[in-house]
């Protein structure tokens, strides 16, 4: 095993180990995916069968992803910063936009916890009829939407690393992104504006094909359209997080406040 | 001649800051004013002054936390602001106080992943973990979580962290601070050891007599300035002429100080308050006119208490930066 691959991994166990310890983490990835299924199973209840599976079983499941994933950009950066060891991280001989990685990239597949959960909670308790059209086409959808979530939330932890007062912006971004994102409702029955927005976000195109791949009809180019833009718009963010960590680390060192508390 | 390991010319660094939500204002303070040294390979370099003198922000430039404003610092040869790349690999540090350890984790755990992120080969991880554990002696506590352990137990696995990497260079600030004293000793001790494998050691702290018994040079630090740069020894020929006496007195130990200081021989005067006893260290030019003083202000029994001992780091210190901070 190459030294880069056993330190992804490494930090990947290290932050599973951290993470799954804390109790508001335990609340956002177990209780907010049957929090918000529930309320979205009774907004859609009297809506026909398939809009309540798509917004029952994707709304829940994919804000906790979502939820999880700002935790995991923005709480990470303060965690580190507050137990001192973001200095360290900076110091070390690897760049810090690669450790962060990893962290991101774990916390992405904790969050499926939450998609698992809601589903099971859905199907079992609230008798949303658990079908998978396209199951090939739906993990498709579900990794393009990782992605995107991933390289959405390694720049944003960029970002935070020149305040530190990351966890407000965490609170802050945590609510529009999901409506954006069409992650909650169907993003096309917000004003124009508002999608032109959301269109920048990868998650916004990552959910679209997943909704696409619930459908039962044959899947169609709205599908393969936003299974690429998905893809496609998450490759720029994480493009733009590799060019912004040099620059970012850049000014972390002249300002001189990464552990400022 | 041992080659030069850290090379600074000239170093400044500020922090700007800017407050008020409308109208936004400009503060600029000077941390670092034209500091030049240079540390040789194997030294116990030093670094003294009082809070806020810059100590801290010097060590995290050469650690490449941070950038200098103007001037250069080079550790091993490489630019801290443009080649930090080469630089991280090769050097380790500490800060004071407990943070910078992942307290949920065990303490082996905390070195394999600190062993990790310097891409050390496993095997080679693996002894050195059970190797510099065993010499901050928490092998047999390997397994416990860090969060459960005393803080010179932190302290002690902060060395063992810094030197996973074998560094060519450590930087400790305040390595002891809020250790017990036997704790204390214990990483003094190890951080002769660590000398003596050829590791070049930067050092802060406020012990002033653990500084004199590690140090082969020492800076002194005052408003961002080097005010003076010396051995331990040549530090205490600046107390040359001066004598130094240390007097315990029961409850008048203020009132003592205040006349002291008004005396023309007394340099200068220190109080350490121990509740219902006073040490008073008096510097003075004249010795026997402030023994004469002290006989007159002062009971029998109180003189029995008084000592004249040769001059240490301490009064160095005293006499450098003024006595307060």
């Amino acid at each position: 095993m190459s030294a880069y691959l056993r330190l992804f991994v490494s930090t990947m166990g290290v932050h599973a180990y951290n993470t799954i310890r804390r109790p508001f983490y335990q609340i956002v990835l177990f209780i907010q995916p049957i929090v918000i299924a529930t309320t979205v199973h009774m907004l859609y209840q009297h809506e026909p069968a398939k809009e309540v599976a798509g917004f029952v079983l994707l709304g829940g499941g994919l804000a906790g992803i979502w939820s999880a994933m700002t935790f995991s950009s923005a709480g990470d950066v303060e965690r580190e910063r507050m137990q001192g060891t973001l200095g360290h991280l900076l110091a070390a001989p690897v760049p810090l936009g690669f450790v962060m990685g990893a962290k991101i990239v774990m916390n992405a597949l904790l969050s499926l916890l939450a998609l698992v959960i809601t589903l099971l909670y859905s199907w079992l308790l609230l008798g949303v009829p658990l079908i998978l059209p396209h199951p090939l086409a739906f993990f498709l959808a579900l990794a393009a939407f990782l992605f995107g979530a991933s390289s959405f939330a390694l720049c944003l932890a960029n970002l935070f690393l020149l305040t530190r007062t990351a966890w407000i912006f965490q609170n802050v971004l945590e609510s529009p992104l999901l409506i954006l994102g069409g992650i909650a409702f169907p993003v096309t029955i917000l004003p124009v504006w508002v999608q032109i927005i959301g269109a920048g976000l990868p998650m916004r195109w990552g959910s679209s094909a997943l909704y696409a791949a619930l459908d039962a009809t044959p899947l169609g180019d709205d599908y393969w359209a936003a299974l690429g833009r998905a893809f496609g718009v998450g490759l720029f963010y994480l493009v733009a997080a590799h060019l912004l960590f040099g620059y970012i680390e850049y000014r972390v060192r002249q300002r001189g406040n990464l552990e400022t508390l | 001649m041992h080659p030069t390991t850290v090379a600074v010319s000239h170093l400044s660094r500020s922090y700007e800051r800017t407050s008020g939500l409308w109208r936004r204002r400009r503060q600029t303070t000077q941390a670092l004013t034209d500091v030049s040294l240079t540390v040789q390979q194997g030294e116990i370099f030093g670094l003294i002054g009082p809070n806020g003198a810059g100590k801290t922000t010097l060590i995290k430039i050469l650690t490449t936390l941070l950038t200098p404003t103007s001037g250069r610092a080079e550790v091993l040869g490489f630019d801290v602001a443009t080649q930090a790349r080469q630089i991280r690999p090769q050097i380790n540090f500490i800060f004071g106080g407990e943070r910078g350890l992942y307290w949920r984790l065990s303490a082996y755990d905390n070195l394999s992943y600190f062993a990790d992120l310097y891409q050390i080969d496993r095997q080679v991880a693996k002894a050195r973990i059970q190797h510099y554990l065993t010499l901050v002696d928490l092998w047999e506590r390997r397994h416990e979580q860090v969060e459960g352990f005393s803080k010179g137990m932190k302290q002690r696995l902060h060395i063992a962290k810094a030197l996973i990497n074998s560094p060519k260079v450590l930087f400790l600030d305040e390595p002891t601070l809020g250790l017990d004293p036997v704790a204390a000793r214990t990483l003094r001790t190890l951080i002769r050891d660590v000398r003596a494998s050829g590791v070049t050691i930067f050092l802060t702290s406020h012990y002033m007599l653990e500084m004199e018994a590690l140090c082969d040079r020492i800076a002194v630090l005052k408003g961002g300035a080097i005010i003076k740069l010396d051995t331990p020894a040549g530090l205490k020929q600046l107390l040359h002429g001066l004598d130094v006496v240390e007097i315990q007195l029961p409850g008048t130990g203020a009132e003592v100080e205040l006349h002291l200081r008004q005396r023309p021989e007394v340099f200068s005067t220190t109080m350490t308050d121990s509740g219902h006893l006073q040490t008073l260290t008096i510097q003075s030019q004249d010795l026997p006119a402030t023994i004469a003083f002290l006989q007159s202000a002062c009971t029998p029994f109180d003189l029995a208490r008084l000592i004249r001992r040769p001059p240490n780091l301490e009064d160095v210190y005293v006499k450098l930066i003024g006595g307060g901070e």
